[in-house]
């Protein structure tokens, strides 16, 4: 889960001139597009949603004249892309019933995680982009602010109230009778 | 519990993440209202992408770099069609107004009768004004012409195929 500094370095040489050729946007693809993945399917609940937002990032950023970055930031650049492309989407309404994330067989612990996505799919679509950017990929402010458009000085208090919700929900209720 | 920030949350959640826990750290979180959250927090969330990654792959990279590349094919393929388009907005617009405009400049003396000639002087009804707007309108045709060739251009070596450095 921590980031491995250097897995992107091959791909910067091209990447800073503009011109990625397959082998570069390669490894760039190999080191971002799961953690990029995952914060989707977070943020947006929906696989296929996921996707599309995956795919539409990875094409912008290849076709955009792109300043030259190093790897942070070119990570925060590419979650700054799928940030904006999951709030364009939102605005327009294309996703409009309430997705789900599909859980592939019964595994063990199943229940308890589902307690978890229903308790994370109260949160705001920015609380959970925040929480997940801080908690999962471990970014900074300065970094979080890169990826979400935010301003640094927001990040801190808009964290709070975010994980503040988030332990709330996440708190433990007392038994509840299930069955009358 | 109403404690904005603690100095180790960051710590705190580098420590989720990684599983190590140095002994101070651990007794800090115990104590902490700010980083008990953020451990539980964290906690959860680590949790939700484990099982996110487990069950959801991306697609591969070969698709996505060719998926990528007819996107951006089809994005220069509408930056031609914009100036093929205009040429078609230039030429419906421009055409008639200037047929019209140079015959009504145009006057055949009454006492000439017609009769069909190889070598009428078709400058001779570009005069003036109308001359300036001709112009005008073949410049704004080339530009036209231009842009959207280059964007065709463009795409036709955007090649779909994949690179021999692969």
């Amino acid at each position: 889960m921590e980031r491995s500094p250097g897995v992107l370095s091959p791909a910067f040489g091209a990447a800073q001139t503009g011109a990625l050729d397959e082998a570069s946007f390669q490894a760039l693809y190999h080191a971002t597009a799961q953690p990029l993945r995952a914060y989707l399917l977070h943020v947006c609940r929906r696989p296929d949603v996921a996707d599309d937002i995956l795919q539409e990032t990875y094409c912008r950023y290849l076709m955009r004249r792109r300043p030259v970055m190093d790897e942070s930031e070119t990570r925060s650049y590419l979650f700054r892309i799928a940030t904006n492309l999951v709030h364009d989407r939102a605005r327009s309404r294309i996703d409009s019933f309430v997705p789900e994330i599909p859980e592939q067989g019964r595994t063990p612990g199943l229940e308890s995680r589902l307690d978890v996505r229903a308790a994370f799919r109260q949160l705001k679509p920015r609380e959970r982009e925040l929480l997940w950017l801080a908690y999962v990929e471990g970014m900074n402010h300065e970094e979080i602010a890169a990826a979400t458009g935010l301003r640094p000085l927001s990040i801190r208090i808009l964290l709070f109230r975010a994980r503040r919700k988030a332990a709330h929900l996440l708190a433990p209720r007392p038994a509840q009778k299930r069955f009358a | 519990m109403n404690k904005l920030h603690c100095e180790h949350e960051s710590d705190v959640s580098r420590a989720v993440r990684t599983g190590f826990w140095p002994a101070a750290l651990a007794d800090h979180a115990e104590s902490c209202a700010a980083c008990a959250e953020t451990r539980a927090v964290a906690a959860a969330l680590i949790e939700e992408s484990a099982s996110i990654r487990a069950a959801n792959q991306p697609p591969n990279a070969e698709s996505a770099w060719l998926e990528a590349r007819r996107h951006a094919r089809m994005h220069l393929r509408r930056r031609a069609l914009f100036w093929f388009r205009s040429l078609r907005t230039l030429a419906i617009v421009y055409i008639p107004v200037l047929i019209g405009w140079s015959l009504s400049q145009h006057t055949v003396p009454a006492s000439s009768p017609w009769k069909p000639s190889f070598d009428f002087d078709f400058s001779s009804l570009l005069a003036g004004p109308a001359e300036k707007f001709a112009i005008a309108g073949a410049l704004l045709a080339a530009l036209c012409i231009t842009m959207g060739s280059w964007y065709l251009l463009r795409e036709a070596r955007t090649s779909l195929a994949h690179s021999p450095s692969r």
